[in-house]
């Protein structure tokens, strides 16, 4: 590779990591581990004409990230609280007139409500046929993740869970 | 009254203080029953029993609450939440003993009316409860015992809850058990960070005369694959005189019933309390059911 294709790679580069920057209002979400953008977008229940920007596979201190551009203003903290459960490391940024006007870590709530689902085959909420989405999680540890059935107590780290996504 | 000390669900909601004021709150009902008072406390109540499986349990709460003074009604359904709300219409608790885990806690939020659990896979409230209160009633306390368990420690959940109570207590603990059930990693791993003192052991013979309690839940076939090894397993760890040889002067045995694995010339014995603690059972239920009624107050 030559220099200039060097500079070019570099450039773009930090034009890419630069670019929550050309959006005038919205939520950067930066810091995605490689390849589960799709899954935040999908916890976000996001509206169909949001337009959303997702940059995949940059480069990133010796590691590879996604990072997310979501240009709606209005998301619910409550839903963005959740993203510590595809990673501890997600960073938001609120932008506003092309400048970032908060920044911060998601914490998870107490209670973790629908969004996970119980593996123990004898719980409930798996064989509950009133409720089919039901379930309840308790947050005991915060890093590292361990999480607790609020039904039948059995507790789970997340790489025992899955989530309750279409 | 808190809101939480109406639903009896889980054991782990209640802090060492707290456990230790439903055992006197039980103590005092056993002495007023015996002496013949408290026969109309909750007369004009209705306790509703939802119930999957049919066991001894049912029984003991219908006897608790007719020494009360109150009326029963059962109702066997094989989805239990699903007619919750509408057995809770018709009475003013409900005790639920559901086959899935979590049942209880589920229609707790669906009903107005408190909620006591009578046994699930995980968790059963008033059994814990129940041998708290034998171990409390022979002993005159519940500090710094030697108390022995033995059963399907790896995949019987309602032990590991018994475990994680009886840690609260100061007691050394001997797990006795199939060297292929005995507990798991994640819980000795707690137990060593908590500092507990614990001994695992696979006879009666090595551990029996260090105990005060012996806690005997009884194995299932369930639990092997080969039945020759259950069978091998069951002569194994069968208790009889000779078991109990050598033991502490007040050593008591304490058993899930019925238990096959317990012999019958035992039932007699001095140690053996575990008949007892059936019926400290109807005390202990009628306790929870005058406490999520609002007839006993929690104070002192």
């Amino acid at each position: 590779m030559t220099d200039v294709d060097n500079q070019i790679n570099k450039l773009n580069e930090e034009f890419m990591n630069r670019r929550d920057f050309l959006v005038k209002e919205g939520v950067v979400i930066d810091n995605i581990p490689q390849g589960r953008s799709l899954e935040i977008v999908k916890i976000l229940n996001l509206k169909t004409k949001t337009r959303i920007h997702i940059d995949m596979n940059l480069n990133h201190e010796e590691d590879v990230k996604d990072k997310m551009v979501i240009e709606e203003i209005n998301i619910k903290d409550k839903k963005l609280n959740l993203l510590p459960l595809i990673s501890q490391d997600i960073l938001i940024k609120f932008i506003e007139e092309y400048k970032v006007i908060e920044e911060f870590k998601p914490e998870l709530p107490k209670f973790i409500e629908d969004i996970l689902i119980c593996t123990n085959s004898k719980c409930i909420t798996k064989n509950c046929t009133s409720n089919s989405n039901l379930s309840k999680f308790r947050v005991i540890n915060k890093s590292p993740l361990l999480l607790r059935c609020v039904y039948c107590e059995s507790k789970f780290n997340m790489t025992n869970l899955k989530l309750n996504i279409p | 009254m808190k809101r939480r000390f109406n639903n009896f669900i889980s054991i782990e909601n209640f802090s060492r203080e707290e456990i230790f004021l439903i055992l006197k709150i039980t103590e005092r009902m056993e002495k007023q029953i015996r002496i013949g008072i408290n026969r109309k406390l909750l007369e004009r109540r209705t306790l509703g029993i939802l119930y999957e499986n049919d066991h001894h349990s049912r029984l003991s709460f219908e006897i608790a609450m007719k020494k009360l003074g109150g009326n029963v009604v059962s109702y066997f359904s094989i989805d239990p939440v699903k007619n919750a709300r509408i057995i809770s219409g018709y009475c003013d608790v409900l005790a639920v003993r559901g086959e899935k885990e979590g049942t209880s806690e589920l229609i707790s939020e669906m009903v107005t009316k408190p909620v006591i659990n009578a046994g699930e896979f995980h968790q059963d409230i008033c059994k814990i409860i129940e041998i708290l209160y034998s171990i409390n009633k022979t002993h005159k306390t519940l500090e710094n015992l030697n108390i022995g368990i033995f059963g399907d420690l790896k995949y019987n959940r309602f032990l590991h809850s018994l475990i994680n109570i009886l840690t609260l207590f100061n007691s050394k603990l001997y797990f006795i058990s199939h060297d292929e059930l005995q507990l798991p990693i994640e819980i000795l791993k707690e137990l060593n960070q908590n500092k507990i003192f614990f001994l695992e052991s696979n006879n009666f013979e090595s551990v029996v005369d260090k105990l005060d309690v012996l806690y005997h839940n009884g194995i299932t076939s369930k639990e092997f694959i080969n039945h020759n090894e259950y069978e091998k397993a069951e002569s194994q760890f069968s208790i009889d005189e000779n078991t109990l040889v050598g033991v502490n002067q007040n050593f008591i045995l304490l058993s899930s019933q019925p238990n096959n694995m317990i012999s019958k010339r035992l039932d007699n014995s001095k140690h053996s309390k575990y008949f007892m603690q059936n019926v400290c059972g109807i005390y202990v239920r009628q306790a929870l059911l005058g406490l999520s009624l609002g007839a006993i107050k929690y104070e002192k």
